[in-house]
Formats: structure tokens, sequence, C-alpha cells
């Protein structure tokens, strides 16, 4: 394996972006990961400050980096060239976005009717950001699709303190008797329907004979096309005669597997390499730098060599960490320290509340470097000291992060070229 | 076996314990995207699991286990170090313990057999191979689709050249271990692509190695993908007795097949529990042989004296390549190429796994799961290219079936650079186009 | 609240096993009965137990009474519950830290109790439980079995059903009345979910509230010193064994593996606690059960963790040394006590049924039933043994690949799966509430397994309330059942409840999955109490026409 400028670990929106940056400016980057990730989990907006109370995802940053622990704290300059950049790289690979750190945050329904905050949406969910001005809010399920709730999730909102929202809202499920003989139906297969033409077709005609009069905006199960994905939306709101937007429920999330393709291809079409599958089972190391990470290949391991490697394996939910039954928080790949709340803290009684536990993560110099070794530099959730759930801030931290870094090693990586 | 296995590869079953089922492998598998007969890697895989035997699978209830490819992209890309493929892979081999498997299965997992009887009536066997009539019959007979790819029978099998040329079988008194290589051509060189393996062992033996080619038969991976595993143990362990005490020497095998050095390297272990000195020493010792110019190269050893080829093709790097977890060295050698050109198809599989695309049931689903790759292929020979190039023999004979583009193994490509790299410097005055 | 009357000869305190099982034979002797439960049935000890169905081997030394019960019990079972039953049998097995004499003297004990128990050589037992240890040093094979809770409970009552009795659940018991004499004349109970108090009347007055019986006596003026014994227990996210398999020593912590369905459970702690509701299960008794649990399956404690969770063992202290001298509850009879109330503390009417395990059910509710039937003048015999129960609705549960077959004859498939960990069909699940319109999610999954896989609800806990919130637009919800969101809430938090002791590894990773689904995802935290009730009209199922 071709020695690398930079080796990234993890394929989370963090190292993905981190590996694409660099790979537009030039580096010789390797993308490695286990398998994939975060991405596919997730609702599509982009999380950068969706703190309760904040108007704009800035005043979010403001916010959160008040606290001086908070990585916001040191990366705020960050976020906003990252958002860009991203933004660019993601539209540029057919997946554009709407909104940017100034855009109002707006409550935006999920699929269960309740409200969460977002400001930054792929087009794709861009109708449930903006303002509503008498319009209704119309949400679909369909028929043998278990994870749409369109009519629960309508009687919820109802209940919801929204202001400027919909007109009315209402939730109807809709009869598509052709999904009842499929084995299978989660998003993933879903949007493989959408992109077929001659499906769709007769699906979104079902769809449009139950809209009831008025001017709608209609929220669909988050799996508008893959491959197709701009097509079926654009054909979805000309058969509806209606804005439509997606509405993400239960992973697997089709917006996140859209995120991951386009950045995927991005790295790919910029020079760099991206590998799954590869498993960090051993680091060659002295004192103070990592010399290569060796990764499991059938009887043997692959060494990777590299100038930097960028820990980008997210925290305890992206599985870059391991809470261990002693009480302690283990990084996976170089053991580096993780600042975590003791054992006895580290969960609230509610389940819905934040955990003490979410906030643990490597603590770094500016140049987000862990204290134990000088050519490995940490981005995204394995960052300490946000609570990403409730702070809203994941996206916007693997962004700034990874900007960080990239714009840091791309400079001497050029010089070098 | 203990449990302190589970986050080993030395019982894949224990690895669905590391299952949050986060649903990423549901995304990524090729046969669930094109049919709704196979229930997806998470269903079969982890989920189904549960309902088996603790340690041994005793009353398999798996039916859909068997829409399975195994091409593993769903253990690549689970986060949690699941081993899916492989689980699905042990679940397929007690369904057939139990209910048994049908001649087809049988007869086309034994490749050996098939060599022994077609190639020495190669033309009669060629032609029962092109005739409609009699496919239709082996279709409607025996279950084998009547377009499935099957390669033609070559007239003579590698195994009786490399003797009738008086080549070795064993070390050579004298000859380095270190520089001596097994040269394992499997059933596809054997029997149908020998001209692959004396390009294989020109370049080898270009690159200063002493290939010797003892006695071998088939690595056993059609019997395991076919759930057959008492048959492939047999074959693992003729070639594990041939090989074992060389491999301890230092001597590498090599392979042109990545499916073949696959079984070798990481599945007589992972499925057919083959731990012994022996399995262990030749797994270490097995090589894809992409991988180890590769690494010749990385210690400055690869005789690099390619000549120019001005030509773009398609590379497409199969399944079974991708599990061996080195990256895809063969597009590393191209880039050594002067003018020589691979664009990665970026296509996940081509469908043929091994003999999945040759079954009647699943011929189609194979199709489907490598239709765009085909497109590419084709799209590449309508912009000018000539040939597609791919690791794996099967692989090849379904994309160069189902696209119609001659479809030869990366080595092929090297041995092609080599000789206009010998022209260019016989000849330096004339400009190789 | 207005009083509603109801008459009955018998009023059954308790929804356990041992409930039931009174109530079944009170009603096949032709009493008219009543149960009432003050939360789900078999939601106390009995579905808090390990979930094995015992051969008596385990106590052959510390309680050959028990031990001899439990033999005869066995067999009783398996011939009258045969789709409870998972005939796993089982091993007693004498690792190297077992004493010898203990040994030495098991198989004359057994003997002596009626127990089959027949060495096994060493290489059959590993061929059949691969991941034992290798250090084990002899084994025995006796008829331990796994027993379903949820379903023996069930069949009971639908048993006891179809001879005309009642049973409520929810119904928790506030009052006990008496007449002039001492005697129980009635009692009086509250629906907990409507608040509505009813009075029934009655002649006789059972108590099978285990471990909370101390509590029902005092309702009724009598005191009975119980010591609930706390028994945790861990749920592994796998078979680890095929068979139930036991030390070879005397009772201890970890001392046991139960394959469950899906799972096994290791059990189990013994710590007396004075209150029944105290169910907590402490990092050391983790700790413990884990390291002994190596013992048995090497690695063990490095394999994933489920849940855990304690149950109250309805332990009485026979001897009656209310001084509070026991702290290890193992020395206490499991045996099963009747007591008459009427001889004892001048309240006639009123017994008590303590101790026993949950395998003697059956033989505790018959010496109860002989009890209250003698002195109520009914001469019928207990023919509980043998009239076999009623099966489940759907079939033989008992079979580890049972719902996987069943999925696999139809082609298999997610599409209709509510809960995928454990198979729940959305038919099942509507089986299930078809049976109890008034359930919440964590009573519909002590039926269905609902929610007791790998990921805890992460996935089925809004699959389900949806089809709860469909079924209440529909009518189809009792009014007295939590609302969906109600039933989300209150299903996350218990399932939340048993992880968090264990929430180390894999199984800390999926909680992370799951804060991201209901948080990040759904943002559950803003649910209202209740959804907006169902319209009129313009919202259900479109046609597609």
């Amino acid at each position: 394996m071709p020695r690398a400028d930079v080796v990234v670990i993890g394929a989370g929106l963090a190292g993905l972006s981190c590996a694409a940056e660099l790979a537009e400016r030039g580096a010789r980057v390797l993308l490695a990961a286990k398998g994939m990730a975060t991405t596919h989990w997730t609702h599509g907006a982009l999380d950068v400050a969706g703190v309760s109370g904040a108007a704009t995802s800035r005043a979010g940053i403001e916010a959160l980096r008040a606290d001086g622990e908070h990585p916001y704290a040191r990366l705020a300059g960050d976020v906003e060239p990252a958002v860009a950049a991203h933004l660019e790289r993601t539209a540029a690979q057919g997946l554009p976005h709407t909104g940017d750190l100034d855009a109002p945050l707006r409550p935006v329904p999920t699929a269960i009717g309740t409200l969460r905050p977002a400001a930054i949406v792929p087009s794709a969910q861009a109708a449930a950001v903006a303002p509503w001005n008498g319009d209704g809010l119309l949400l679909v399920g369909f028929s043998h699709y278990r994870d749409a709730w369109a009519p629960w999730a309508a009687r919820n909102l109802r209940r919801a303190t929204w202001p400027e929202g919909p007109r009315e809202i209402r939730g109807i499920t809709v009869d598509l008797p052709w999904l009842e003989r499929l084995h299978n139906l989660n998003a993933t297969v879903l949007a493989r329907l959408f992109d077929d033409p001659v499906w769709r077709q007769r699906t979104l005609g079902a769809i449009a004979r139950a809209v009831p009069s008025g001017t709608w905006r209609i929220g669909l199960p988050a799996a508008l096309g893959l491959e197709r994905h701009a097509e079926v939306h654009a054909e979805a709101e000309a058969t509806l005669g209606h804005r439509c937007f997606e509405v993400s429920s239960l992973p697997p999330s089709v917006p996140g597997m859209r995120l991951f393709e386009a950045l995927r291809r991005r790295i790919i079409g910029a020079g760099g390499r991206i590998h799954l599958g590869f498993e960090v089972v051993e680091v060659e190391r002295d004192a103070r730098r990592v010399h290569a990470v060796h990764t499991h290949a059938g009887a043997r391991t692959l060494r990777l060599l590299g100038d930097t490697f960028v820990l980008a394996t997210g925290g305890i939910g992206g599985t870059g960490f391991r809470g261990r039954r002693d009480g302690t928080v283990e990084e996976r790949i170089f053991g580096l320290h993780v600042t975590a709340p003791p054992h006895a803290a580290w969960f609230s009684d509610d389940p819905l509340q934040p955990h003490p536990l979410e906030a643990a993560g490597v603590r770094t110099d500016d140049a987000l470097r862990p204290p134990e070794l000088e050519n490995v530099r940490v981005i995204g959730s394995a960052l300490a000291g946000m609570h990403y759930l409730s702070e809203r801030c994941g996206d916007g931290v693997a962004l700034a992060s990874a900007h960080r870094v990239a714009n840091e090693l791309a400079a001497p990586a050029r010089a070098a070229a | 076996m203990t449990f302190r296995d589970a986050a080993t590869r030395d019982f894949a079953p224990f690895s669905t314990d590391q299952c949050i089922k986060c649903t990423v492998c549901t995304t990524v598998c090729p046969v669930s995207r094109v049919t709704d007969a196979f229930p997806g890697p998470k269903y079969v895989g982890p989920q189904a699991q549960r309902f088996r035997g603790p340690t041994v699978i005793e009353a398999s209830p798996d039916v859909t286990v068997d829409w399975c490819s195994g091409c593993g992209y769903c253990t690549r890309s689970c986060p949690t170090g699941v081993r899916i493929a492989e689980t699905n892979s042990r679940a397929r081999a007690a369904m057939v313990a139990q209910r048994g498997s049908g001649l087809r299965n049988r007869l086309i997992s034994d490749t050996d057999l098939l060599i022994r009887l077609g190639v020495p009536v190669a033309p009669l066997a060629n032609f029962g191979l092109r005739n409609r009539l009699l496919r239709w019959i082996g279709e409607k007979l025996v279950g084998v689709h009547r377009r499935g790819p099957l390669a033609p029978f070559a007239r003579r099998t590698f195994r009786s050249w490399w003797k009738k040329q008086g080549r070795p079988l064993d070390l050579p008194a004298g000859a380095d271990p270190q520089r001596t290589v097994i040269y394992f051509h499997g059933c596809a060189v054997n029997g149908f692509e020998p001209e692959l393996g004396r390009q294989a062992v020109e370049v080898l033996e270009r690159n200063g190695f002493t290939v010797i080619s003892p006695d071998q038969g088939c690595c056993g991976l059609p019997f395991i993908s076919n759930g057959l595993y008492d048959h492939a143990r047999r074959k693992a362990r003729r070639n594990l007795e041939s090989f074992a005490e060389l491999a301890r020497a230092g001597v590498r095998i090599v392979g042109t097949s990545t499916s073949c050095t696959y079984a070798m390297k990481a599945e007589y272990h992972e499925m057919l529990d083959l731990d012994d000195e022996d399995a262990r020493a030749v797994a270490r010792a097995t090589w894809d042989i992409c991988e180890l110019l590769v690494d010749l190269h990385d210690r400055g050893e690869l005789d690099t004296s390619f000549g120019p080829m001005h030509e773009a093709v398609p590379y497409h790097p199969p399944c079974q390549l991708k599990s061996h977890g080195i990256g895809t060295p063969a597009m590393d050698l191209f880039s050594l190429i002067p003018g020589f050109r691979a664009t990665d198809s970026d296509h996940d599989c081509c469908g043929a796994a091994g003999t999945y695309g040759l079954k009647a049931e699943k011929w189609q689903i194979a199709q489907d799961v490598g239709a765009p790759l085909f497109a590419k292929v084709r799209a590449a020979a309508a912009d000018g290219s000539t040939r597609a190039v791919c690791d794996s023999e099967t692989c090849r004979w379904q994309i160069e079936q189902s696209s119609g583009v001659d479809t030869v193994h990366p080595i092929t490509v090297l041995a092609d650079a080599y000789r206009r790299g010998d022209d260019a410097a016989r000849e330096p005055w004339r400009r190789v186009v | 609240m207005t009083a509603r009357a109801v008459e009955v000869d018998v009023v059954v305190v308790g929804g356990g096993a041992t409930g039931a099982g009174v109530l079944r034979d009170l009603a096949m002797r032709g009493l008219s009965a009543l149960l009432v439960e003050r939360g789900d049935f078999a939601s106390g000890t009995s579905g808090r137990y390990h979930g094995l169905l015992h051969s008596g081997a385990r106590y052959i030394e510390s309680d050959p009474i028990s031990a001899r019960h439990c033999a005869e019990e066995n067999a009783v079972l398996r011939r009258i519950a045969p789709a409870t039953v998972e005939p796993t049998g089982g091993y007693f097995v004498a690792t190297p830290d077992d004493p010898d004499d203990y040994l030495e003297r098991f198989p004359a004990r057994c003997a002596e109790a009626g127990i089959e128990a027949e060495p096994v050589p060493l290489d059959e037992l590993f061929r059949a439980e691969p991941l034992l240890n290798r250090e084990i040093r002899a084994a025995y094979r006796v008829p331990d079995a796994s027993l379903e809770p949820w379903e023996l409970v069930d069949a009971n009552l639908a048993s006891a059903r179809e001879h005309g009795a009642q049973a409520w659940r929810y119904h928790p018991l506030t009052a006990v009345e008496r007449g002039s004499d001492g005697a129980v004349v009635g009692v009086r109970v509250r629906d907990a979910r409507t608040g509505e108090e009813k009075a029934v009347a009655c002649r006789a007055l059972v108590s099978a509230a285990g471990a909370w019986a101390g509590q029902v006596a005092a309702l009724a003026g009598a005191e009975l010193a119980m010591s609930p014994g706390k028994g945790s227990m861990l749920i592994m996210n796998r078979r680890m064994t095929a068979s139930v398999v036991n030390r070879l020593a005397p009772p201890g912590d970890g001392d046991i593996i139960v394959p469950v369905h899906t799972v096994c459970i290791l059990g189990t702690t013994d710590v007396t606690v004075p209150d029944p509701d105290d169910v907590h299960v402490t990092d050391d008794e983790i700790h413990a059960l884990l390291a002994d649990g190596d013992r048995l399956v090497p690695g063990l404690s490095g394999a994933r963790v489920l849940r855990a969770y304690a149950g109250a063992r309805p332990l009485y202290d026979a001897s009656a040394m209310s001084d509070g001298g026991h702290e290890e509850s193992r020395e206490i009879s499991r045996a099963h006590h009747v007591i008459d109330h009427g001889r004892r503390d001048g309240i006639g009417g009123f017994w008590s049924i303590v101790g026993g395990k949950l395998t003697t059910y059956r033989l505790m509710a018959r010496d109860t039933a002989d009890a209250v039937a003698a002195a109520l003048g009914v001469d019928a015999p207990c023919r509980t043994a043998e009239e076999e129960l009623p099966g489940p609705a759907h079939g033989d549960v008992y079979w580890l690949g049972d719902r996987l077959a069943a999925i696999e004859q139809r082609g298999g498939g997610d599409a209709d799966l509510v809960c995928e960990c454990e198979i729940v069909t959305r038919a099942r699940l509507d089986a299930a509430l078809d049976q109890r319109g008034d359930s919440s999610l964590d009573d519909v999954r002590r039926t269905t397994r609902l929610g007791m896989g790998p990921c805890q609800g992460a996935f089925c806990t809004p699959r389900a309330a949806a089809v709860l919130d469909e079924r209440a637009a529909d009518g189809r919800l009792a009014p007295q059942a939590p609302s969906p969101n109600a039933a989300m809430r209150g299903f996350l938090a218990e399932r939340f409840r048993g992880t968090r002791p264990i929430a180390w590894g894999e199984q800390l990773t999926e909680l992370w999955l799951s804060a991201g689904i209901f948080r990040g995802l759904l943002a559950v935290d803003e649910l209202p109490e209740s959804a907006e009730p169902a319209a009129t009209g313009g919202e259900g199922t479109h046609a597609a026409s």
C-alpha cells in the first residue's frame, strides 16, 4: 500500500470531509475505516448548533463556545468556512443544501410528530424550514411501510407549540397494495423503488389522489430515491402539485446514504483513496509518533504508512470508544486518554435526558493534537466536551474540526508535492 | 472455543454478539438491492443467528440464507465488526448438512472433476457449452442456467504443460525459499485459462522468483460457497499437506485467483475450522499475485521496465479481493505502466459470486447485480477500450459474457507491458503505440 | 368513586403463577373465583425469575422436601403444559472449584429425592456444550428444562376463565372487609388506571402475593413476616449453552445458566431485602455473577450482557424467626406453606400461600385449594394435574428456531416485523392487543417478547406505539389503556432501567444508538403527553384506486 501523507481513520462525516478536503488540496490521503457509520443513522439535516433558544446556528455556536471545554471554544472560526466548503462540495456531487449559519433555526417535524430545530438542510428538506406563510402540512405514510407514522405524527404535531407554523396539520396513510407482497421494506428499499420510474409514477399517482384540496407542503418518508434522488423529488412535486419534503425515520437513513456517497465520490474524484473493511488492529509507534497502523488482512495485516494520522472514529456511538465494565472509557485505536465522568455518574435517570457520559472525549491542543502523540489529530465526536444530541452540534464540530486539520496538513503536503 | 473469541475471527457467529442492529449492512447488500427474495444481511445474519443454536446449528430453520451470494459487503461495512457473510456461510452449511444438497451444487462445485472430464474432450465439451439446445437441456435437467457464464475448457491443462516442461514440483536443491514461490494455479488456470498461468510464471520469474508448482487441487471454495464444508475440507487438506512444509520453510504461495487465495488465507480457518499448524502456516504464506508484486515494489525490488501502453481500461476489483483487505494492488501496479489508464469500475459486485450466477434460479439476480458494471464496461468499449480487467475468473467470465468485452487478469496486462518494455529495449527506435 | 359490587366465593390476590394456579384449581372445583393483581399478570416474581423448570437436583441438600416437590411437578408440568416447556435437559457439572464431597453425595441424594441423574462422559458433554469450561471434572444429566412463565400464567388464567373464573390486572387490593366474627367477607380493590374503587363480596380470601404476602396480610389485620430474597440475574445476548447448566455445589451466585428463547439467563444472587419492590441490581452482584459465570463458560464475562434484573423470592421463615437473623436467605426453606389465618390469627376465610417455587406452583395451588375447598364445604378433588392447560394460540413456542422457521416459510424478510430482534410480526402484536386491549407496551412485551432483543426497543418502540395509535384511532384500544405516547415513554424508561446497570461494551454502544434515535432523530423528549384524539375525517388510510 503506497505511503500516504495523511491516513484518516473513520468514515463518518468528520473523516469523510477531512479526507475530501485533503484530497482536494493535493495531499495523498487514505481513508481507512472498519465500516460505515453514523451518516447512516441521521436525519440528514446539518446539525451545527441547534441549541434550544438560539435563533441561528451562529448564535448557537456563540452560546456553546462560552463553555471553554466545548470544541467550539477553539473551532468557532472554522465553522463558517467548513460549512461553506461542505455545502459547495455536496452541491457539486448533486446534493445541494439550503441555509447557512445565519439562516433561522426553525422547527421541523420528526417522524413521530415532535419538532426539532434545523437551519441547514438538503434541498429535499428545504420545504420544511421555509416560512409556512399559511400553507398546510400534510404528512404522508404508506400502508405496509412500518416506519412512517403520519396520522399519529400529525396528531402529535397539533399538540405542539409551533409559532408561525402550518395553517393546519394532517396525516394520512396512503394505501399502496403493491408494497404488500414485499418481504423486505426499509427506507433503502423504498428509495430504490422510487428510483424506478414506473414504480414511482404509479405511487406518486396514488398519493396525488389522496391529497386533499388546499395548499400543502407534503412530508413524505425520507426515501425519495437514491441514485435518481433529484429527479424523484422534482417529479414528486410536479405530480402532487405541492412542495414536498422528506421526513426521516428509523435507520437506515437515506439522506445519510446520499451524503456518504457524495463525499465518497468526492474523495475518489479528487484522487484520494477510501477503503472500508479496514479495521486497525495494531499501531506501530514510538513514544511520540505513530509510524504506521496495521489493518486486518486475512492471515496477515496491511501496513498503512503515513506522516499524520487523523482519528475520526467517533465516540461511543460511533464505536471509536469502548466503555468498559470497570467504568473506564477506552479509545480503541491509539489508546488515547479519554476524559470521562466517573462510572457512577455516566447516566442520568431519564433516558430522554442528556447523559454526562456523552461529553466524554479526547482533550487536545488547538491543533486538535492529543497530548500523547504529535502526529495524530482528533476530529469529530471523539473530541471531549460536547453533548452532541442535546446541543445538536455534532455535524458542525465534525466539519469544523475536519477543516481545521485538513487546513493544517494540506499546506505542507502541497508544498512537498 | 470460548467466548473470548467473540471479537476474533475464530467463529463468525459469535461476532453477531457485536451487532447493534444499526441497518448499515442492509444498505450495501448487492443482492437485496435487486431482489426481494433475499431478506438481506441483517435478517439472515445477526438476526436469524439468534434463532439457531448457541454453538452448532442443529435444527436449522433457514431457507432464505441461500440467496446470500457471499460477496462480503455486509461484513466490510459493519461498524461493529460483525462477520455477517461468514455467519451466513455457516448457516448455509448447516442447512445443507441437515437437508442435503442437490446434484447441481455438488457438480458445479467439483471443478477438479469437471476439468478431468472436460479437458480430454475439450472440443466436444466446448461444443456442448456453446450449443443452445444442450444448454437448455442442462438447465432443465441440472439447473445450470443456459446462459450461465461457463468458460470453454482448455485443450490441455496447465499442470500437464507444467510437467511436460519439466518444471519443478518441489523446492529445487539450493534454491532460496524466500525467493521461491509456489504458484497456485487454481482450477481456472488449470482447466480454462492456462495462458494466464504461463504469464504469471513469466512475471514471477522475471522478478527473480523460482516458481514451483507442487501437487495441488481445487482450493475448495466452490464447495464452501455451496455449504458443502466436508467436501471443501477434503480439498483443503490436500493443498495443506502439499504446501505446509514449504510454507514453513519460507516459500510463499502465490495465486492469480483472488478467490482461491482468500480461501486459503482466511476461509480455511474461518469457515472450515482448519486451525492447525499447517493451516496457519499456509494462510500466512498465501499471497495474491498483485499483492506480492506491490510488496516487492514497496521494497524497491519490482522490475518496472514496463513499456508504454496507450490504453484505457475499466478495472473491476472483485469482492473476494476486497475481502483480502489489501486495497486494489492491481491499480497500484497499473500506475507504473506508462500511458496506461485503468479506471476503477466503482461498482460493488459483478453478480457471479463463483457459482451463484450459474444457477438457473439465481442467474437473473446475478445479471441484475452486475448490470451497472456491464454498462460501464460497454461504455468504456464504446470509448475505445478493447478489454476490461478483473482479478477473479468467474467475475471475468461473467463480465465478458454479459458485456461482450474481453476481460483479462491484471497479470495479462503486466505481461504485455513487460513485453512492450522488452520490445522497446530491443528496438529503441520503434515507438510503441 | 363509585363502588361496584361483585360477589364470588373466593378472591385470590396475586396474579403470578401461584395465584393463577389457585384460581384455576378453585374454578375447576366449581367455586366462583376472582383474581386481582396490582400490576400486569406475571409481572412480579413469576415474570422475574430465571426460567428454569427445576429437576429438583439443585435442592437435594439444602432443601430435600423442595427437591422432591420439584421432581414430581417437573413431570406434571411437562404433561399438562408442554407448550410452555422447552425440554432442554440440564447438566450438573463439577468445576475445579466445586467441593469433592458434594460431588460424591450427589447421585445418592438425587436418587433419594426421586430425581434421575445420569453420569455423562466428559467428551460427550463438551461435544454438546463446547463452550463449557474444559476443566469440568464430572457431569450429570438431569431433567431440568426451560419454562416460559408468561405463557404458563396465561394458560392457567385461560383455563380458569374457561371454568368461569375472572382475573383483573391493575387492580391492587386496598382493603379487606371482615365480619363481626372476624372472618373475611369481602375486599376492596382499585382500578389503578381509572381510579375506580370496586367492592367484592367473598367467602374466602387467598393471598398468593408471594413476597408481598406480608402486605396483604397486614390489610387483613394479620402479621406475616416474609423474608423476600432478592435474586439478581443477567440476560446474556445469546444462548451459550443448549441445556441448563448448574454447578455441582450448594447453590451460589453465578452458578446456573438457563437457555430461554434467544438468550440465556445467568443466575442467581440471593440477598434478603426488607422490601420486595427493591429489585435494584447492584454492581457487586453483577460482578459476582459474571465472575462465577466464567467458571462455567470461560470468557462469559466478556460476552455481551443485555440486561440485569431481579426478582423477589417469596421466602417465608417457617420457624418464625422474626429477629431477622438471616443474611443468606438460601438457608430458609423453599418449600411452601399454606397458612390458615383463621386458626393462626382468628381471621376466618383467609389463607396465605407462601414459599415454594415456580416449578411447584401447581402443588402449592392444590394444597391451598384443598384447604379453601374443605372450609367452604366443597369436596371436589383437585384435577389440575390431569387436565392439560390450553396451549398458546401460536403453537409450539418452545423451539428456539420456531419464529424464524415460521417466517422463513413465508419467504422471510423484515417487512412485517415490528420487533426484528425477536421476530415479532405485526400480526403477533395485533393478536396480543386483541387479547388484551388495555395493555401497555411492557405488558405486550411479556407475551410477545417485543423489545427483548439486543436493541432493547430502539427500533420497535416507535413502531409499536404507532400500532397502538392506529388501534386507538380505530377505537380498538381499551379506554383504560395508556395512550400510545405514554406507552412509548414508559417502555423506553423500562427498557433503560434494565440496560443501565450493564451498559458497557456493545450494550453501551447500543444505548448510544438508541439515544441517537430517540433524542437526535425523533426528539421523543418533545413528545406531548398524548396525541390529539383522532379526527372525524380526513385522516386514516386512503385507498390507492
